[in-house]
């Protein structure tokens, strides 16, 4: 049998609403509320305790979140959630696979292919390659016949004397 | 915004996927996994933050943080010891009473000095009067009782389960559910005059 003491001390903690008290102490509480007036007064003080509760934790929210929608404070939530633990460790992984020797190019996505460091500097080396190339083949082609003794790597590695300067010697 | 009205994410009662084996899959590194980790959990986060935090911007930072620490941790999670819900209200209620002990820059509240101009300027006074001292009772309280409070009475859990997410025992629950109360009774009941009587 539960007492008016032991009543009154899960009212003061729980209030009105029997469904938040102990689950031991409803049946026992709702037995001594049928047979006590006291416990009915007790009941009815803290229901009304219990509507001021309420009443103050809304006030309170509707000053913290003045003027903002759930949608968007939850939109922010959810962008700011996802800028701070960054990309996928899957996708990277991914990424990691589609960067393999080998690995077929369809399956590739343009993110991945697209390399603009890489290809740059690969690009400028190829570009300068051909250019040096180039130098040389046009030297060779477009220099008078060499003296033998300056037919050698050396020599092909000089600039070409430009022609006019040669036809005017 | 009404925080009552937010339920635990749009997916969660469409979606199958139970939280173990989301937070398994986050704990590999899907992000879309986690993606709806928050869209179930996000609600309930800043939900409680927001009763328990000083203000807006504390609430959303907390929520936040609580949810990027569980990415973090999503690995140590082990549904066979504790519900989800537990843990992430533990880690809410955590962040927010961290919070009062890092000192902050005081930040005026948003729309602080406009006037509503649907209501005239006595009225809309004499309202904002009465739902500031509304607030102004929750504020009274330590961070422990409106965490019990939160718990209990907002979120629906029982003594035993608030116990759990506190730390405490369930009779400290009890002791933090009654000072709060008594804290409001003062605050609340005093202009009725029925302050003195208990419960």
């Amino acid at each position: 049998m539960m007492t008016l003491r032991r009543f009154r001390t899960l009212a003061d903690s729980y209030g009105a609403d029997l469904r938040r008290w102990p689950e031991r102490a409803r049946r026992q509480a709702l037995t001594l509320l049928d047979s006590s007036a006291e416990a009915q007064a007790i009941i009815g003080r803290a229901g009304e305790l219990d509507e001021a509760i309420a009443a103050a934790g809304t006030a309170r929210l509707e000053r913290l979140w003045r003027g903002e929608s759930t949608a968007t404070a939850l939109h922010r939530l959810h962008d700011n959630v996802a800028a701070h633990i960054g990309p996928s460790s899957s996708e990277a992984a991914s990424a990691r696979d589609q960067m393999r020797p080998g690995a077929p190019e369809r399956n590739r996505s343009p993110a991945i292919r697209y390399q603009p460091r890489r290809v740059g500097w690969v690009g400028l080396a190829t570009a300068a390659g051909v250019a040096v190339l180039a130098g040389l083949a046009l030297g060779i082609l477009y220099s008078p016949s060499p003296p033998a003794a300056q037919e050698d790597l050396t020599a092909l590695l000089q600039p070409a004397p430009l022609q006019v300067l040669t036809d005017s010697q | 915004m009404d925080c009552e009205a937010a339920t635990d994410g749009p997916d969660s009662r469409t979606d199958d996927v139970s939280d173990a084996e989301l937070l398994a899959r986050s704990a590999g590194g899907d992000r879309r996994a986690f993606d709806r980790i928050v869209a179930r959990y996000g609600p309930l986060a800043l939900r409680l933050a927001a009763r328990i935090a000083p203000d807006r911007h504390s609430a959303e930072d907390v929520a936040q943080e609580a949810l990027v620490r569980i990415w973090h941790r999503a690995g140590d999670f082990d549904a066979r010891r504790a519900r989800f819900t537990t843990w992430l209200y533990r880690i809410v209620v955590n962040l927010c009473i961290d919070l009062r002990r890092r000192p902050r820059a005081v930040q005026l509240p948003e729309h602080f000095d406009t006037v509503d101009p649907a209501t005239g300027a006595e009225e809309g006074l004499e309202h904002d009067e009465r739902r500031s001292a509304l607030a102004g009772a929750m504020e009274g309280l330590t961070d422990a009782q409106r965490a019990a409070l939160a718990l209990v009475y907002d979120e629906g859990l029982s003594g035993a389960e608030a116990a759990q997410v506190l730390g405490v025992t369930a009779k400290a629950v009890e002791r933090l559910l009654a000072r709060a109360r008594a804290h409001l009774r003062e605050r609340l009941l005093v202009d009725r005059g029925d302050a003195e009587a208990p419960t």
